[in-house]
Order: structure tokens, then C-alpha cells, then sequence
């Protein structure tokens, strides 16, 4: 599962470069430090971005370095680059959009073919359950990269939330549920309950949905 | 406020009032309470019986030989006689029917100038119910206070608390009050006609009966409406009653109440052993009792801390949780103590009083019947006050154990035996009831037995002996008592220890 | 510090002949439930749960609310002895022991967190923790430094002296968490034991408990409806409806 879902890697490399002028060596270690959980940065990719942002005027050629070694080309930010970027981080991210997700793909695949649901719903509870373990047992070497690793977890969280609802399908009868259920994601609804359990809701499962929220 | 937001508060209350009148524990709180404020009210009419007895005595008199004799005001009499008669008249005169009849009525309620000392007695058997009405009212039912814990979280001010406080209590208290009436008709029909004469206790109804009534009833209803309105105080009952639970310690203000009692108390006694033949000795004797019951039931609660401490530092479990529970709200075990603290004493009294009648070789058969009787009576009042107080620790108790059902049922799936949890409230009990009982029994006995030892100037042999001998039969008889009350109270709450025991405890807030 | 010696051998320890009447229990295995069936009044908790826990594992349960997870936990930890089935805790089959023997068993053996509202009211934080040691005859002196060692170790030594009404959700867990861990049981039992508390404080909660149970090498059973919660443990067994739906091993 990619951590850094959405991000383009443009504004990524723009922010890294926001701190000092830096060459793409540089640049590809700041990313892989701020994102420890994530796929490494290709070196291809880096340069390949550098030179997108240098002709569109949002980074510039600084000098280049011959010391000892090969030659490097260090690259800072320009003005124009200062403004995306803040423009980039001042614009809330797009929430996902429903069903663009492999989970969910699956999830109504079982549903609505009878592919042993129940089963399904548990092995992906259960991966899950591997993967947020795995993620809780990483040391936090800096406070961000701890903070990757708390998305992750939150994201895991939700959708073992949603699998409980779909869980509760699978338990009631399948017909109509997986478009329900697309629509429990698009709500934002991650409320443990299924539905015919409501009334056995305790109050302190809503204090807690709220300290989540 | 205007008038139409207080009334409308008012009503709200009322409402309030009147919708938990449905839930069952509500109902048995105000079934309690009723019966004890009727039986106060009950006592509180045979001590206005007592004490307006003969006070609407035959006013004139016509003797057979034709004289006319009115009794006056000073407690003496004119005779005028038609011209040319001349009786001899005195008080046997007239076969004592110048005074009102007493016959049938024991000597101590027929003697005048004894009959105080009845008044008083009935009036003290009016605390020990009064502390049971109070148990009812400031406790009530966790529920209770749960709900006024409620009511405050959502901006009730603590106005409109005392207000609701007293409108649950009002009804219950005006018709206690009305019923005090027949409650007393019982009574007198119980204490005044079925004992053999001679041995009754409560005179005929008279008219005065009729005008304490509706006094008696609104003194209830005041006291009970008071006692609840401070039972709701913002200091009893805050917002966050409703989630957690305080120890309520004892206040400066219980703490002035009980020197100033305290205080009253020793100069009354100062008084009496300056001046034993004064003229103010007599009403101090008899005012002393009442201050000794308000000083004692005053004191209990401090008592009760002191008693915690001491099982606190006693460092082993049963005792520290004992001691701790005691601490963390002493009032009610307090007034309970304190009852029963003054019950010790009067055995004390009592015992020794028999003691030393006996032992003085008074074979008189009228004083023997005069002093039996009257220390027989004493005894099954006690005995009266000591089965209310018992009762007033059950329902104590049992209001703790059912609150605590959440913590007991954790202390039981920590690992206690249910038995540990029993010897908890075990000792619990009996530190307010055989603790105090004994205490005032050794005191009382000392007391009275140390008195006829210097009376009888100690030239005798066996006073001395007598006397410790009352003390030891004191604090057996007390001590026996209340062991037995406890034991009884332990046995009601044997229920609601196995249900806060239980496992279904852990599921309750 | 080290924790308190363990204690004696428990009274009742069973016989030859019950022994060979339980089924034989596996090496390593400190809880073993088989079939276990339990009924309220008219709800049906448990339709028949197997659970096996070995030793130094930690063991989530979880499943819908209404499932049966709290009377599992109670079956396990000897609080209600199951209609049917058969419960073996630490080698001894808990529905022949008394109920007393049950008590001393789990004061000795086992520790309890539950969600809320388990420390004794009159008591501070210290003499709650204390308890269990106190209850077992253990001299107070000792007892109440152990205990505020415990509160040190679970990051309440603040709060050691206060009451449990004055304390906060999270402070009031720690203690109870020391109060489970003060007597060095060999298996723990929580259920939802972060469950009245925010993210944060019941994510350091748990972290403690977890921790400390690892570090003594003793087992943990948690009922939760938290799936980070979850993620902590070793095995998930989730219930539905009184039955085990699925395990998964996480490790
Ligand atoms: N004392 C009781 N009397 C009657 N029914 C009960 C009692 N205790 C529990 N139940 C019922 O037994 C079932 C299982 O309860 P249990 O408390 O074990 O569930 P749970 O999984 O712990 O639920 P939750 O997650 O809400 O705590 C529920 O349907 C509940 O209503
Ligand atoms: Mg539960």
C-alpha cells in the first residue's frame, strides 16, 4: 500500500527544495527521509521532475559543482516556485473519490458475485490488521515520519471500520448492499455499527468517534 | 426572579416531583419516610397528651354537702359554702377528683411534678425516628441523587434544587403530619387502655389534642421541607454528581453546631453540680437529656471519623476499607451513633438505677412497683430506639452497598473473597452501633453508680462492688444489644451485598 | 525493584483423579476454553467459543457490540462459571474450584482492568494499588512501596495520593493498570480497557499494559472495539454472536 497517495511528486520536490538550493542526491534523501514508510524516489524521477520545474520557471540552475567527483548540477527555487508551492499547500487535498480503491473493487466483487464474502471480509481484516501492526511497531525516528506512519494507521482504521460494515452485509442478504456501501465511503460514514445493532450502541463508542474525528 | 418565572419553576418542580414518583426505589423512600415522620409526629402529640394533661382539670366542684369548690389559678382552692354549712374540706376530700382523674395511669404520669420527665421522654424517643426520616431524606436513593445531579448539569440552579427537594418531600411530610393523629389514637390505645391500670402511660384524648394536631402536622412538614432543602445544597449535590462520587467530609459548620451543643451540654452540667437544689436544677434535669441526645447525635459523626481513623491504621484490609468507607461519609452512621451513644447511656442509667434500688434494701412494695415500672418503660423505650436506629443503619448501608456496586463487584474480581466484602461492612456496622452503645453504657453506669457511691458516702461495703458490677451488666446488656441489631442489619443486607457482589455489578455505571 | 515473590500454592489444588478428568493441558497454554456456552435470562452470549492462549502471548478480542466478548472475559477470568464448556485457567479447571479458591487465584495469578469506575472510591490511588497485596497478607509497609512503584512505573506517581474521583479518565486507568500489574500475574485480563478514554491517553494506556505484560513475559487477553487497539495484539479472535467468526495471527 503507497503511503504518499495523491501527491504529486512535482510539489513534493518543490518543497524539499524550498529549504536551500540542493542537488537531485539531495533532494531524493530529504524525500525518502520525510516519507520512511513510502517507495523510494527513482533517480530518474528526480531529474526528470527537476527539469519539468526549470522550464516552467518554478525552479532555476544555481551552479554546478566539480569538486573531486562528477559533475552537479544544484538547483534552487525561484519566486514563481515560492507561490506554487504555497498555493499547493494552502489548497485542502481532494478527498478520495469513491471506488477508486483496490479494496473497494474487491469488496463488491465478493459481494456481488458470492465469492465467499465472509471469507474475504476476513482475510482482508486480518491483512490489515498485519500491516497496522507492522506500521505501530516502526521506532519513530522524527516526528513527521511518525505522523506518515499515523495516516497510514488512520486509513487502516477506517477501512477495517467500513469492512465491519461490510461484514454486516455479508450477514444480512447481499442484493442491493455494495451500492450502500459505496455510499458509507463517499459519507465519510466509518461508524462501527451494522445495522442492526444500533440500539446496542453504547455512548461511549460516539465519545469516541468524536476524539477520531 | 419575577413571579412568574418562580412560579413556573414552581411547577416544574412539582412536575419533577411527581414523575419520579413512579420509579420503585422513589416510592419506597417516601413509604419510609412517611412512616417515620408519622411516628414522630405520633410521639410528638403523646408529648403534648402528657403535658397538657390535667391542665383542663374540673374547674369547680359541688361537695355533697352543698359547697362549691373552684380550683384557682396558684394550684389551691376557695370553698364557698351555702350559709350555715361548714366542711372540713382537704385534698382527700373529694376523693382527688379535684385533680384530674389519674386513675389507671402510672404514677409517673400521674404525679405532676413527674409528668415533665414523661414529656421529655416522649420527645426523646422523637429523635431516633427523626434521625431515620433524615437517613431517608439526605440519602434517599443514589438514583435520587443522581437525578438532582442531572437536573444541575442542565441548569438547574441550586434554587430551583432546594425547590424540587422540597416539593418530593412536602406531600409525603402534610400527610405524615395529618396522619400523626390516628398514629397516636394507636398508640394511646396501645400504651393508655390495654395495659392494666396503674400502668398505663397516655391519658384519655383531650381537647388539646385537637390544637397540637395541626401544629405538630406543619412542624413536620417544616422540618422535613428544611431537612430536604439542605439535603439539596449545592455543596451535597454538584453537577458532576452524575459521574463521579466525593467523599462528603465534615464541615466547619457541623463542627461549630456540635461544640456549641457540646458547650450548651457542660453548662448545663456545671449548673446541676453547682446548684444540685436550685430552683433552676429542676428544668436543667430535665432539659439535660434532650441537650445530651442533640449533643450526642451531634458528636456521632466526628465520633464515626475518629473511629475510621483509628481501623485506617490498623493497616489490614478489612479494616482500612472499613475505616475508609466510614470516613469517606460519616453523617448518617453518625446520627445512628450518636443514638445510639445516649440508648448506651440511659442503659447505664437504668442498669445501675436497678442495681443500686435493689441493693439499698427498699422492700417498700409501692416504691418497687413506682421504680420497676417506670425503669421497665424506660427499657422498652430504649429498646425502641435502639431497633429504629438499627433500622436507620440498614438503610444506610445498603444505600453505600448498592452504590459502591461497580467498585465491590472490581474488588471481588480482583481477587477478594466474598467473605472479605462481608467482614467490610460487618465492621462497618458494628463501629457505629457496639462501639458507642458500650461507651455510653460505661459512661452512663460510671456515672450513676459513681453518684450512690458518694451518696451512700461509701461507708457501705458492697457500693463500691455494685457499681462495677452495673457497669459490666450495663455493657453486656448494651453491648449485647447492639450486637444483635447489627447482626440483623447485616442479615437485610445480605441481598444487596450478593447483587453488588455479582458480576451483572460490573455492567452498571 | 523486583516484583513480589510468587505466591504460595493455592489450597484446592486439584487431585490426581481431576486431572486426568480435564482434557490434558498443552505446554505453554494458560487459558484453555472449550465449547463454552452461556445464557441470560433470554439472550444467548456464547453459543459454544473455543480460546486458547498461550503463554506470553496477548490475545485480542473483538466483534460487534453485543457479541458475547464481556462474558467470554468473565467466563475466562473465573468472574461467572459458563452454563457449559470447560475453562481451564493456569492448569485448573475453574468450575471445580469454590469461589473462594476462584478469588485466590486471580488475586495471585491473575490481574483485571476493566473500563472504568473499578478503583475502590474511599481509597487514593496508592492504597487501590496496594490492595491485592494487602488482601493477600502481605505487610503494609511493603505492600504500599511496591504500589508506588507500580504507579511510578505506569506514570501515575502524580496522582498517588489522590482520590479516584479527582482523578482524570486516564489517570484512574493507570492506576487500575497498576493495580492488575502490582502482584505479578501471569495473566492479564482487560476488557476495553482504553474504551472510556481519548486516542492519545488510551493509546498511552494501552502502550503501558502491553508493554509491561511483554516485559514479564505473563499473557494478555483484551476486549476491544478499537482496531489499533487490535493491531497490538498477537491473535485476533473476533466474535459474532456468541461464536468465534474468524482468528487471525498477526505476529
Ligand atoms: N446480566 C445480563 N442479563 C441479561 N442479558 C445480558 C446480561 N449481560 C449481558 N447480557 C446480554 O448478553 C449478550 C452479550 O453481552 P456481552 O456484555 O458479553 O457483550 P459484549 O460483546 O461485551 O458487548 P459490548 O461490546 O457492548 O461490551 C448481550 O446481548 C447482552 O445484552
Ligand atoms: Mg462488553
Amino acid at each position: 500500500m503507497c503511503i504518499v497517495i495523491g501527491m504529486s511528486t512535482a510539489d513534493v520536490v518543490l518543497a524539499l527544495l524550498s529549504r536551500g538550493p540542493a542537488h537531485g542526491y539531495d533532494l531524493k534523501r530529504g524525500h525518502d527521509t520525510w516519507f520512511d514508510q513510502g517507495r523510494p524516489l527513482a533517480f530518474g524521477q528526480v531529474y526528470a521532475t527537476l527539469a519539468r520545474l526549470e522550464r516552467d520557471g518554478l525552479a532555476a540552475v544555481a551552479h554546478t559543482e566539480t569538486g573531486g567527483g562528477p559533475e552537479r548540477t544544484v538547483y534552487e527555487i525561484t519566486p514563481a516556485g515560492r507561490a506554487r508551492l504555497a498555493a499547493w499547500v494552502a489548497e485542502p487535498a481532494e478527498p478520495a473519490a469513491p471506488g477508486a480503491d483496490e479494496l473497494i473493487r474487491k469488496t463488491v466483487a465478493a459481494l456481488r458475485l458470492g465469492l465467499d464474502p465472509a471469507g474475504f471480509v476476513a482475510r482482508q481484516r486480518a491483512a490489515h490488521l498485519r500491516r497496522m501492526r507492522a506500521l505501530e511497531q516502526t521506532p519513530a525516528t522524527d516526528p513527521t515520519s511518525r505522523l506518515v506512519v499515523e495516516h497510514a494507521v488512520a486509513h487502516l482504521d477506517a477501512d477495517l471500520r467500513w469492512l465491519e460494515v461490510a461484514a454486516g452485509y455479508v450477514s444480512t442478504d447481499g442484493a442491493a448492499a455494495p451500492v450502500q456501501l459505496l455510499h458509507h465511503v463517499a459519507a465519510g460514514d466509518h461508524s462501527d455499527d451494522s445495522p442492526d445493532d444500533q440500539s446496542d450502541d453504547s455512548p461511549d463508542d460516539h465519545s469516541d468517534d468524536r476524539s477520531r474525528a | 426572579m419575577t413571579r412568574g418565572a418562580a412560579a413556573r419553576a414552581r411547577s416544574a418542580a412539582a412536575v419533577v416531583a411527581r414523575s419520579v414518583g413512579g420509579d420503585p426505589a422513589e416510592r419506597r423512600r417516601r413509604r419510609l419516610l412517611g412512616a417515620a415522620l408519622t411516628c414522630c409526629a405520633a410521639f410528638l402529640l403523646a408529648a403534648v397528651a402528657v403535658a397538657t394533661f390535667g391542665l383542663a382539670g374540673p374547674e369547680c366542684l359541688r361537695t355533697p354537702g352543698g359547697s362549691t369548690v373552684c380550683v384557682d389559678s396558684g394550684g389551691g382552692y376557695t370553698v364557698t359554702s351555702p350559709p350555715g354549712v361548714s366542711e372540713p374540706i382537704d385534698d382527700f376530700s373529694f376523693g382527688g377528683r379535684l385533680v384530674p382523674d389519674t386513675s389507671g395511669l402510672a404514677p409517673y404520669v400521674g404525679e405532676s411534678g413527674l409528668r415533665p420527665g414523661v414529656v421529655v421522654a416522649a420527645l426523646l424517643l422523637v429523635v431516633p425516628f427523626a434521625v431515620f426520616a433524615l437517613q431517608v431524606v439526605r440519602l434517599g436513593s443514589a438514583a435520587r441523587e443522581r437525578r438532582l445531579a442531572a437536573l444541575r448539569l442542565q441548569g438547574a440552579t441550586s434554587a430551583d434544587l432546594r425547590r424540587i427537594a422540597a416539593a418530593e418531600v412536602r406531600g409525603t411530610g402534610l400527610v405524615a403530619g395529618v396522619a400523626g393523629l390516628p398514629a397516636y389514637l394507636g398508640l394511646w390505645l396501645l400504651l393508655g387502655v390495654l395495659p392494666p391500670s396503674g400502668w398505663r402511660l397516655l391519658p384519655t384524648p383531650a381537647a388539646a389534642l385537637v390544637v397540637g394536631w395541626p401544629v405538630v402536622a406543619v412542624l413536620v412538614v417544616v422540618a422535613a421541607v428544611l431537612a430536604a432543602r439542605r439535603a439539596a445544597d449545592v455543596g451535597t449535590v454538584d453537577a458532576l454528581g452524575l459521574s463521579r462520587r466525593r467523599a462528603r467530609p465534615l464541615s466547619r459548620s457541623s463542627a461549630t453546631t456540635t461544640a456549641v451543643i457540646l458547650g450548651v451540654l457542660v453548662l448545663g452540667l456545671v449548673l446541676l453540680f453547682l446548684a444540685p437544689n436550685g430552683a433552676a436544677a429542676g428544668v436543667v434535669v430535665l432539659v439535660l437529656p434532650l441537650v445530651f441526645v442533640a449533643a450526642a447525635v451531634a458528636a456521632g459523626p466526628w465520633i464515626v471519623v475518629a473511629v475510621g481513623r483509628r481501623h485506617v491504621r490498623r493497616g489490614n484490609p478489612v479494616a482500612v476499607l472499613a475505616g475508609r468507607r466510614l470516613i469517606a461519609d460519616p453523617r448518617t452512621p453518625g446520627r445512628v451513633a450518636g443514638v445510639l451513644l445516649a440508648v448506651g447511656l440511659a442503659v447505664g442509667f437504668a442498669v445501675s438505677d436497678v442495681i443500686g434500688i435493689f441493693l439499698s434494701g427498699r422492700t417498700d412494695p409501692y416504691d418497687l412497683a413506682f421504680f420497676g415500672g417506670g425503669i421497665l418503660t424506660a427499657l422498652a423505650a430504649i429498646g425502641l430506639a435502639a431497633v429504629v436506629a438499627a433500622l436507620s443503619l440498614v438503610v444506610g448501608a445498603s444505600e453505600q452497598v448498592l452504590d459502591a456496586r461497580r467498585p465491590t463487584a472490581a474488588l471481588v474480581a480482583l481477587g477478594a473473597e466474598p467473605a472479605t466484602v462481608v467482614r467490610v461492612v460487618r465492621t462497618q456496622l458494628r463501629s457505629v452501633s457496639v462501639l458507642p452503645a458500650v461507651g455510653g453504657a460505661v459512661v452512663g453506669a460510671t456515672l450513676l453508680g459513681g453518684w450512690f457511691a458518694v451518696a451512700e458516702g461509701g461507708g457501705r461495703a458492697w457500693v463500691v462492688p455494685a457499681a462495677l458490677g452495673a457497669v459490666v451488666v450495663a455493657v453486656l446488656v448494651a453491648g449485647g444489644a447492639a450486637a444483635l441489631g447489627a447482626a440483623g442489619a447485616q442479615r437485610l443486607l445480605r441481598r444487596p451485598l450478593a447483587e453488588a457482589m455479582s458480576v451483572e455489578s460490573l455492567r452498571t455505571a | 525493584m523486583t516484583p513480589p515473590s510468587t505466591p504460595g500454592d493455592l489450597p484446592g489444588t486439584p487431585p490426581p483423579d481431576h486431572l486426568a478428568a480435564t482434557v490434558p493441558v498443552p505446554a505453554g497454554a494458560v487459558l484453555e476454553a472449550h465449547g463454552v456456552q452461556h445464557a441470560y435470562r433470554r439472550t444467548v452470549a456464547l453459543r459454544g467459543v473455543d480460546l486458547r492462549v498461550d503463554a506470553g502471548e496477548v490475545v485480542a478480542v473483538t466483534g460487534p457490540s453485543g457479541c458475547g466478548k464481556s462474558t467470554l472475559l468473565h467466563a475466562a477470568a473465573g468472574l461467572l462459571v459458563p452454563q457449559a464448556g470447560t475453562v481451564t485457567l493456569l492448569g485448573r479447571d475453574l468450575a471445580r474450584l469454590t469461589e473462594d479458591e476462584r478469588a485466590l487465584l486471580r488475586r495471585r495469578e491473575v490481574g483485571i482492568v476493566l473500563q472504568f469506575g473499578q478503583l475502590v472510591p474511599e481509597l487514593t490511588a496508592v492504597d487501590n494499588v496496594a490492595l491485592p497485596l494487602l488482601l493477600d497478607g502481605h505487610p503494609a509497609d511493603g505492600a504500599r512501596r511496591l504500589a508506588l512503584d507500580w504507579l511510578e512505573r505506569c506514570g501515575a506517581e502524580d496522582v498517588a495520593a489522590t482520590m479516584p474521583s479527582d482523578m482524570s479518565g486516564g489517570e484512574a486507568q493507570r492506576v487500575a493498570v497498576a493495580r492488575a500489574l502490582v502482584t505479578g500475574p501471569s495473566v492479564v485480563f482487560a476488557d476495553e480497557p482504553t474504551g472510556s478514554l481519548d486516542t492519545l491517553a488510551g493509546r498511552q494506556v494501552l502502550g503501558l499494559l502491553v508493554a509491561a505484560v511483554r516485559e514479564r513475559g505473563a499473557s494478555l487477553v483484551i476486549v476491544t472495539h478499537d482496531n489499533t487497539v487490535a493491531a497490538r495484539s498477537d491473535r485476533e479472535v473476533r466474535l459474532v454472536d456468541g461464536t468465534v467468526a474468524s482468528e487471525a495471527v498477526l505476529r
